[in-house]
């Protein structure tokens, strides 16, 4: 199966370089071990531009231990960029096209966390090219909803094999600024293969008062649905009073205002088109907050990871399917 | 106590600070600015395991002295290079330090407050600055004391969110329904 991505730098003369972001972002969900996190590789600002930065997060979290992993921030200069991988110290991601693979590379000895995985896309990739409004600029995407990984983590010393890990990948990128007017929420449902994989979108601004929620359905059988707008129904259900692991520090510590954010424990997820319907019952065990400081303009942007267990009911193409898996949904501000 | 270099090729305490604010000076001159008048004719000590010395702005340009001279200071803030470390990395916030008594700042209200403010000016400024980026990861890589590699210091308690949030409610500061609860950004 061939991954048709790469990363979308602007071009020599584009004015709104500065505003350049690429995001590349893969999901581990381990199901025999429960542990679930997050490898991203991100560029943000024009590549011309000394301040602009290249930054990796590796975000691992171990059910009854907590997070283990980082963030680093470069210059553009100190990473590897090629036009289908970002590559830095600690954190590298690499797409293969041809072979439809993620590879993902993380070495942060010092945070307890060392990755090694390979991720074969399982599912047929959904790509959405089409700019789309957000804040004062735009976003595109591109989505592999399930891959299949193999390889080791090595995770708070305990050494585990990835070899019926689920994975989700996706690439954004666009024009925006970080403090700008925009926000977004995603998840991604991912049951243990051959089952479904969920995954959930919403542009909106900072105070998520806009925008509609689309709610994709991918099998490896290649059966795919998709329900939007009204069709699809989020109900938010109490509070998650662990505080979330911060990163970078030093941004966690400028910005105290937001060291206790309300971030839902539970979500209730509901799509139904009168023909197939969805219901997803999400429950979060901890989450991160990873603080994107714009290389440009002053500003900040709250990219909130929550980790946890879902179950699922669903009619999809008049066969009734339940089940359970792990899941990371995201809010961001 | 002494500013100079702990050891060949390494900058002291009193050379690190004042390389900092340097570079906030080049890279935003408009918040090096602010710093300033945040910081007014105020003089603060300055103590990083066993290095200490005192800063205050003279004639627009920061002066840095040796620790533990005769002028009186207008606060005091004393830490390790593992608790800053520890900070850098998210393990522990800032709060967290200062009731595990691992960060100590001693001023009046006025004094702490500038005093904070002054490194929330540099701190922000640093998103912009690959120089000031450059400084910590200096910071980072100079031996000495490790992280301690886990969070040293317990959460908040459950107790004291709750009576947080009934404050809150009372003096109808709470947010809307949907929302991680911040405003006005």
């Amino acid at each position: 199966m061939i991954i048709a991505d790469g990363l979308r730098p602007p071009t020599a003369f584009d004015p709104s370089a500065p505003a350049y972001k690429d995001w590349l972002h893969l999901v581990v969900l381990d199901h025999r071990s429960g542990v679930g996190g997050l490898v991203n590789a991100s560029l943000h600002g024009a590549p011309s531009d000394p301040r602009s930065r290249a930054v990796g997060a590796a975000l691992f979290h171990v059910p009854g231990e907590g997070w283990f992993g980082n963030v680093e921030v470069r210059g553009f200069d100190e990473a590897s960029i090629t036009p289908t991988s970002i590559g830095l110290e600690q954190v590298a991601l690499a797409i293969d096209a041809t072979r439809g693979t993620v590879h993902a590379s993380v070495r942060q000895p010092g945070d307890g966390l060392g990755l090694d995985l390979v991720a074969d896309a399982a599912v047929r990739p959904m790509p959405r090219e089409r700019p789309h409004p957000l804040g004062e600029g735009w976003v595109a995407w591109y989505v592999v909803p399930r891959l299949a990984g193999r390889g080791r983590a090595s995770i708070g010393g305990r050494s585990i094999d990835l070899a019926r890990a689920s994975a989700y990948y996706d690439h954004n990128w666009g024009r925006w600024h970080w403090g700008q007017d925009l926000g977004w929420e995603w998840g991604c449902f991912l049951a243990p293969a051959p089952g479904p994989s969920f995954f959930l979108s919403r542009l909106t601004d900072r105070a998520h008062r806009t925008g509609s929620r689309v709610l994709h359905v991918a099998y490896p059988d290649g059966r795919q649905r998709t329900f939007s707008g009204p069709a699809v129904e989020r109900a938010r259900h109490g509070l998650l009073e662990t505080p979330p692991r911060r990163l970078p520090g030093v941004l966690a510590a400028l910005h105290s205002d937001v060291a206790a954010p309300r971030l839902e424990r539970a979500v209730l997820l509901r799509a139904d088109d009168g023909h197939d319907r969805v219901e997803i019952r999400f429950t979060a065990r901890a989450a991160a907050q990873i603080i994107a400081g714009d290389p440009v303009e002053p500003g900040y942007g709250f990219v909130h990871e929550l980790v946890g267990a879902f179950e699922f009911d669903a009619r999809i193409g008049g066969r009734d399917e339940s089940g359970a898996g792990l899941a990371v949904v995201e809010h961001v501000d | 106590m002494s500013i100079e270099r702990a050891t060949a090729g390494e900058r002291g305490l009193g050379e690190y600070v004042s390389a900092l604010v340097a570079a906030l000076g080049r890279a935003d001159p408009a918040a090096f600015a602010r710093m300033r008048r945040v910081v007014g004719g105020r003089r603060a000590r300055i103590r990083l395991d066993d290095e200490e010395v005192e800063i205050r702005f003279v004639d627009g340009a920061l002066a840095v002295e040796p620790g533990g001279g005769a002028s009186p200071v207008d606060g005091a803030g004393s830490t390790d290079r593992a608790t800053v470390l520890d900070l850098m990395d998210g393990r522990v916030e800032v709060g967290d330090a200062i009731s595990a008594g691992r960060l100590d700042v001693v001023a009046d209200v006025d004094a702490v407050a500038a005093m904070f403010a002054a490194i929330e000016i540099l701190i922000d400024a640093s998103s912009r600055s690959p120089e000031l980026q450059a400084l910590a990861r200096e910071f980072r890589e100079r031996p000495g004391p490790e992280p301690t590699g886990g969070r040293t210091a317990p959460p908040r308690p459950a107790e004291v969110a709750a009576r947080e949030h009934a404050l809150l409610a009372r003096l109808d500061l709470l947010p809307d329904a949907e929302g991680p609860g911040h405003r006005g950004r």
